[in-house]
């Protein structure tokens, strides 16, 4: 798995944990992020079960375990959290930041230590050793209870599966050639993203914010013009509609 | 050195069969008490002569009675080496994973600078597992006692089943189909019994066993 450092200044760094050719077979590739503050940091999306021994080998190299006081899951799926369970015996004091909705469920996953607690609908901001981050809605894409976070001085996104592509494991971290990128992201956001009218309402809220980076949970992250491009795409494109069984 | 101390893990599935075979015994020992209270009535019906065998439906209502009990118990017991045992696989699973980290970082030439961090989790994680382990070999103790309990519950029973098909000969004619009839079935209920007690026995010796050669790497 490689560790990549997309973001450091002297308050914070943003960390990029991805492209595990180690994974077993049929296994979504993803990519978990990691912000690190002077002394605590919050890990994003932190992974499924069977990344988590790679994702362990590579947080070592970047801080002490203890220092991860913050995890954060977008949402419920596996691919994002179901190893839940492993994280709650290794960080044990950490709490979990997780959409209201999903506390009952997430704790199937195996919850005994970390604390949770539950994002509200409308979004909320928490403040790491001086550093604000913002819990930014994005309900129904593509799960019904499903948040991004924003980090204004950075000025970077995390998207989870907004912007997501599905490529090779040994695609490069960032988008090189946006339409030529189009091809890995058309057929997911068709299918996993429901609903047109919770797309627009999350892009005229993300419009509203300054964006350097845009980095979803699966493929490349998006730079600069990058952004407004996926944005703009992303608009015209008719989603729900990949599921040909139904008659839309 | 072996990656992990121990592993009790192997109850997990065998510890769900018991609950079930123990259930089914339930269900039977049910069966019996109705069967006990009918063969009552049939004796108090045949009068004088089935006087022996009337005396003995009671001994086995109580039997039946007990036996119900014993399975509850025992089910109770079964599931809780279940559950004890699906958490020790999730310990099981972080410990694996976080010796292997560890392992990997001493043998690695990257830079796990933090590498020391992983030690106090990893011990913490290793004395729940110890402690879940321990937890699951006094509840196997229990059951195994509680299920030979069981066992020589039910050899009684067997007895009593036997001397009432005796005493059924007894009765008046006109009585003593019935009464056999009845008697056999509790024989047989019994029988049937201890073969799901005597599964569940074999189901908790071949988890030990399991755990056994786990544990020594055979």
């Amino acid at each position: 798995m490689i560790s990549n450092k997309i973001f450091d200044t002297h308050s914070h760094q943003w960390f990029l944990f991805g492209r595990d050719n180690s994974k077993p077979e049929r296994i979504i590739d993803t990519n978990q992020y990691l912000i690190k503050t002077r002394s605590n940091a919050l890990l994003m999306d932190p992974g499924g079960i069977e990344l988590f021994a790679p994702m362990l080998a590579s947080l070592v190299k970047e801080l002490p375990l203890e220092q991860i006081t913050h995890i954060f899951a977008s949402h419920q799926d596996p691919d994002i959290i179901s190893s839940l369970g492993l994280w709650d015996k290794t960080v044990p004091d950490a709490t979990l930041y997780s959409p209201k909705i999903w506390e009952g469920f997430l704790r199937h996953f195996g919850m005994e230590h970390i604390r949770f607690k539950g994002i509200a609908d409308q979004g909320e901001s928490i403040v790491i050793d001086g550093l604000q981050l913002d819990f930014i809605p994005a309900h129904y894409l593509h799960s019904s209870g499903n948040f991004n976070v924003y980090d204004a001085q950075a000025k970077i996104l995390m998207s989870g599966d907004i912007g997501a592509a599905l490529e090779n494991v040994d695609a490069p971290i960032f988008v090189e050639d946006f339409d030529h990128h189009i091809q890995f992201m058309e057929g997911f956001h068709k299918r996993w993203m429901p609903s047109n009218r919770a797309k627009n309402d999350w892009i005229a809220r993300v419009r509203q914010l300054d964006i350097d980076m845009m980095c979803p949970q699966h493929g490349r992250i998006f730079k600069g013009d990058d952004v407004k491009r996926f944005l703009d795409w992303f608009e015209a494109l008719e989603v729900g509609s990949a599921c040909h069984q139904i008659a839309i | 050195m072996s990656l992990v101390p121990q592993n009790s893990s192997v109850f997990y599935i065998n510890a769900a069969a018991v609950a079930a075979q123990l259930h089914k015994a339930k269900k039977i020992a049910q069966r019996v008490m109705l069967a006990s209270s009918n063969a009552g009535v049939l004796a108090f019906r045949a009068g004088q002569s089935a006087a022996g065998f009337g005396a003995l439906t009671s001994f086995i209502s109580e039997l039946a009675k007990k036996t119900v009990k014993m399975s509850d118990e025992i089910n109770t017991i079964a599931i809780d080496i279940s559950k004890l045992s699906t958490y020790s696989l999730s310990t099981q699973s972080a410990s694996e994973k976080m010796h292997w980290v560890m392992k990997n970082a001493e043998r690695s030439s990257h830079n796990s600078a933090h590498i020391e961090s992983l030690v106090k989790p990893m011990m913490q994680v290793d004395a729940l597992l110890e402690e879940q382990e321990m937890a699951i070999a006094a509840k196997v103790r229990q059951l195994s006692e509680q299920l030979s309990e069981m066992k020589k519950e039910l050899s009684s029973a067997k007895i009593i089943g036997t001397m009432s098909l005796m005493e059924s000969t007894q009765a008046e004619s006109q009585h003593r189909a019935a009464l056999a009839d009845n008697a056999k079935n509790i024989v047989d209920a019994a029988t049937e019994i201890e073969q799901h007690v005597d599964t569940s026995l074999a189901l908790m010796k071949a988890a030990l066993l399991a755990q056994k050669s786990n544990n020594t790497g055979i």
